[in-house]
């Protein structure tokens, strides 16, 4: 490989290497926060109707649950933000 | 020789992109699983929803341990994985951010099915609260073992290469 | 020229670096806490008024908590540690959506006075505000009000001691043999992966709060440079600081129980 051309590529390819890293990042940790989330609204949704007395509590915890679960994904927005900005 | 510098760079982004992109996959999809399943029992057994709510929040934490371990693996990737160039570095920081990131989906999953099925269990038989959670904890402990050598694996590869 | 606004020193004592922001902040979340509790307590009353009945909440959720984790006696004696725990990691998260400017004090101010772009030698200065005349030179730059576990050595130190708390009331209880003999079961050979899991499980519980706080400051700040607009950054500072907060405290105080609980068994 040309000596000048590897030196003169290598902050392009260091940077593209950022963003390409940044967009697997979020693109697969989306992936896994949508499926968690959506398996807990279903499953929401099924007790509410077998109880709908008490809905509030159940809302709560749909919520509750849907937060915890969200916590990796703001872990992989966090790192692709930081690839993209800081990187 | 061209300056191989920026490979390690390189390596260490795509590393930790893939790493926390994984890591953020399985840990997820096990704690809805787990939040799914805890609002179903607490459905049926209302007089219990104090207790199965904080089980299922202990049990999601607990199947995102890979997921934050990944997290961890990915900062060390970016900020702090010291000075070395050449190839031999490069592929030890593309191979840690794959050990832990591929790692956690089994984790996240596997801890997630069973911790869900701790609650749905809890919410059946509210008598045996006591013994279920603590089997819920030795097995999520357990079933972590695989994710936990991914972790030891990822920091020895970027601090021993 | 002179521009430089020096930041604020970090403190050095004894050879280790402080951020005093943190710190200051820290010690004033302790300190309100202090005074929202004995404020409170003065006047206990069997019908209780509002705070009262917040405080009795948490008081009541966390010891019922303890009690399944750790048994009748010992969970009393843990309750006080538990449950101090979530109250001060709960106002160190939620303490940071109070919109604080940063302020300067000191320092003189340099007024550009033959309007050539920058200060010459020999111009006067004025006690003008920060950033209306001229620049504020030599000043004190007060900290930034953030929140104290946006600070990675805040989870972590927490998590160490809690680590610390956790093994010595293991020895304290069992005795030392017992202790090194519980890192044997179910098999022998897993004796360093026992060891190693209960470190990770240190490290994890930390890095979730610090992954969780941080994270949500590190995206307030990139919103806040995007987006022109004031309702969009309040809301996610809401959810972020507020939601996640409660519940990343609320994770913490209980996985920490819970890994002490684990060390110590039930039986008495």
């Amino acid at each position: 490989m040309d000596l000048e051309a590897v030196k003169f590529l290598a902050p392009q390819i260091t940077k593209a290497a950022a963003f390409l890293g940044a967009g697997l990042c979020m693109g697969i940790g989306a992936i896994g926060a949508a499926v968690g989330e959506g398996f807990v609204a279903g499953k929401a949704c099924e007790a509410i109707s077998r109880r709908p007395d008490v809905y509030n509590d159940l809302f709560r915890t749909m919520i509750v649950g849907q937060a915890i679960s969200e916590s990796t994904g703001i872990y992989s927005l966090v790192i692709a933000i930081i690839l993209i900005f800081v990187a | 020789m061209p300056d191989t510098e920026f490979l390690v760079t390189v390596a260490a982004y795509l590393g930790a992109g893939y790493a926390v992109g994984m890591g953020a996959l399985g840990p997820a999809v096990g704690p809805g699983y787990t939040a799914g399943l805890a609002q179903e029992g607490m459905s049926r057994q209302v007089m219990r929803q104090g207790a199965i709510f904080r089980m299922m929040v202990l049990g999601q934490a607990l199947s995102q341990t890979a997921g934050v371990l990944a997290l961890v693996i990915g900062f060390v990737l970016i900020f702090a994985r010291g000075g070395g160039e050449g190839l031999d570095k490069a592929a030890a920081l593309l191979g840690a951010g794959f050990s832990v990131g591929t790692a956690a989906v089994g984790v996240g999953i596997g801890n997630g099915l069973s911790t869900g099925m701790a609650c749905a269990a809890a919410a059946r038989h509210p008598k045996h609260f006591g013994g279920i959670q603590q089997a819920m904890l030795v097995g999520t402990a357990v079933s972590q073992s695989t994710g936990i050598y991914a972790f030891v694996i990822s920091l020895l590869l970027i601090l021993y290469s | 020229m002179r521009e430089k606004i020096e930041p604020g020193l970090p403190v050095n004592l004894w050879g280790m670096d402080f951020d005093y922001g943190t710190v200051l902040v820290s010690v004033l979340c302790a300190l309100i806490l202090i005074l929202i509790s004995a404020l409170v307590t003065r006047r206990l009353t069997l019908v209780p008024g509002k705070w009262q009945v917040v405080l009795e909440g948490v008081v009541g959720a966390f010891d019922g908590m303890a009690q399944e984790a750790f048994g009748e006696k010992r969970g009393r004696k843990f309750l006080p540690l538990i449950g101090t725990l979530f109250l001060f990691i709960l106002l160190a998260n939620v303490i940071g959506v109070v919109p604080v400017p940063r302020l300067e004090i000191g320092g003189e101010v340099y007024e550009d006075l033959n309007g050539n772009g920058h200060f010459d030698g020999g111009e006067p200065f004025t006690d003008a505000a920060w950033g209306e005349k001229g620049r504020r030179d030599g000043g004190f730059l007060l900290p930034a009000w953030e929140e104290p576990t946006k600070n990675l050595n805040v989870p972590v130190g927490l998590a160490i001691f809690f680590l610390l708390v956790a093994h010595v009331s293991a020895v304290r209880v069992r005795g030392v043999w017992s202790y090194l003999k519980s890192y044997g079961d179910p098999l022998f050979f897993m004796a360093p992966l026992n060891l190693v899991s209960k470190l990770a499980g240190a490290v994890s519980v930390s890095f979730r709060l610090f992954g969780n706080i941080f994270g949500g400051a590190v995206i307030m700040i990139v919103v806040s440079n995007l987006l022109a607009s004031v309702g969009i950054p309040v809301a996610l500072a809401g959810f972020f600081g507020l939601f996640v907060g409660v519940i990343q405290a609320f994770v913490f105080a209980t996985l920490n129980m819970t890994y002490i609980a684990l060390e110590v068994p039930e039986t008495d």
